[in-house]
């Protein structure tokens, strides 16, 4: 279920372009504690799945790798969220749990 | 930030072990990438600091792990053979080396009892290098075809995904005596029959044709050629085509059942037996039998007579092999037709 949702989580932080290190520490930050063994071989996948483009900007202090989601991402990024969304409510009701 | 000279140092050092350990067109950009990522580490981590100190890039690079582990977790997982054939790659290696081997320690044993080896280290070593090219030549050969198996699966498992999402259970075709589970029994016999077809082709192999005559000589064991050229030269394919069907049996005993992709596995090998009698019918004589008629109790056999008896005897049961092979082929693309079919 984890791997599941840190791919969602990703995903959705790649809506605006990012580079590994900074994706990282949002998702920390964000509550998701995720590794750099996880994250970074889960942006090549993502990348060589067709749903990432990545690019080197050399302007800053360092090269660095910046990942953002291309139109397919996108359009797979919708059909997650409502999957997510799907689960959620029926989680929700199972557990009984309320807004 | 900036690092002082030793820390540049030990970071480029850490940065070599990883470019090493990678492997791919992509080693250059996931070694820059690593690179970035670290610098962005320390960066976090000593913002303060001006010049970062080889003990800190030291304290980062423990918590990584060795270049080879950091390497392996950017890299895509890499298998020569998978979890899915595994456990029959191992069962068949655990059946055919040993067979190799036992094959080629008996050969040495008839040679040392009929006088063709001399003792002493030479041939202590001589054995022990033919033992370890047996062993390394059958794993290697295994192996190979497990690998080939490995890449040639995954159009089977995308063909079951696609299979599995127009599944209706109305067009599940019905049981035939070839589909219901296969006796384990038979399966058994198949793989021991084969182990020892596979171990007689080895010991041929290696004793250049001769097989051992009991009783013939004074000491009570003598040797003779029983096989042309014409044979030898054919005989690495049987051993081949041995393995090949022991490992088929193999993934059936383990498996529990044919699959499609054994059917196939068993339909090439018919196909490669028939293609090898072919070829053998064509290249008679293959047995000779001047070793046994040059032994005392055969001085009276005519030589000729027996042998011209023995090829032509030989050559029927062939011709009777081919026959049934090609009917066997014939029912085993048949019933893969139906199976298409349905």
């Amino acid at each position: 279920m984890r791997r599941g949702t840190i791919v969602l989580a990703v995903m959705s932080c790649l809506r605006q372009p990012q580079y590994g290190y900074a994706l990282l520490s949002e998702l920390n930050e964000g509550g998701l504690e995720v590794g750099q063994d996880t994250l970074y071989p889960l942006l090549r996948r993502l990348e060589e799945q067709g749903l990432l483009d990545s690019e080197w900007r050399v302007e800053e202090p360092r090269p660095r790798r910046y990942y953002q989601l291309n139109p397919d991402g996108e359009q797979v990024l919708v059909h997650l969220n409502t999957e997510w969304k799907k689960i959620n409510q029926v989680l929700r009701r199972m557990t009984n749990e309320t807004e | 930030m900036k690092l002082n000279k030793n820390a540049q140092t030990l970071l480029e050092r850490y940065l070599l072990g990883v470019h090493r350990a990678l492997t791919g067109k992509q080693r250059d950009d996931i070694r820059a990438e690593i690179e970035s990522f670290l610098l962005d580490n320390l960066e976090e981590r000593y913002p303060q600091s001006e010049e970062i100190s080889e003990s800190q890039v030291m304290g980062l690079l423990h918590e990584m792990g060795s270049p080879a582990k950091l390497a392996a977790q950017f890299s895509p997982q890499r298998y020569l053979i998978g979890p899915r054939f595994f456990p029959v790659y191992v069962l068949v290696l655990r059946i055919v080396v040993p067979v190799v081997l036992g094959a080629l320690t008996l050969s040495l044993i008839i040679r040392a009892f009929t006088g063709e080896l001399s003792g002493g280290a030479a041939s202590a070593l001589d054995f022990i290098a033919s033992l370890w090219n047996g062993a390394l030549m059958a794993t290697a050969f295994i192996t190979l075809v497990f690998a080939i198996l490995e890449r040639v699966n995954p159009e089977e498992v995308a063909k079951e995904l696609k299979d599995f999402e127009l599944f209706n259970p109305s067009d599940l075709p019905d049981l035939s005596d070839e589909d219901k589970e296969p006796n384990a029994v038979e399966t058994g016999f198949e793989i021991v029959f084969g182990v020892l077809g596979l171990a007689f082709f080895t010991y041929l192999y290696s004793s250049g044709g001769h097989l051992p005559i009991f009783g013939a000589a004074q000491d009570g064991l003598a040797e003779a050629r029983f096989f042309t050229d014409n044979f030898m030269r054919f005989l690495p394919f049987m051993i081949a085509l041995s393995g090949l069907e022991i490992s088929r049996s193999a993934a059936v005993l383990v498996q529990g059942r044919r699959s499609v992709l054994t059917d196939w596995w068993h339909i090439c090998t018919q196909v490669a037996n028939l293609v090898l009698i072919i070829f053998l019918l064509n290249a008679f004589p293959l047995f000779s039998l001047e070793g046994l008629l040059a032994q005392p109790f055969a001085a009276d056999w005519d030589a000729a007579r027996v042998g011209t008896g023995v090829n032509t005897g030989i050559r029927v049961v062939m011709a009777l092999g081919l026959f049934g092979t090609l009917l066997e082929l014939c029912q085993q693309l048949y019933r893969q037709y139906a199976r298409q079919v349905k």
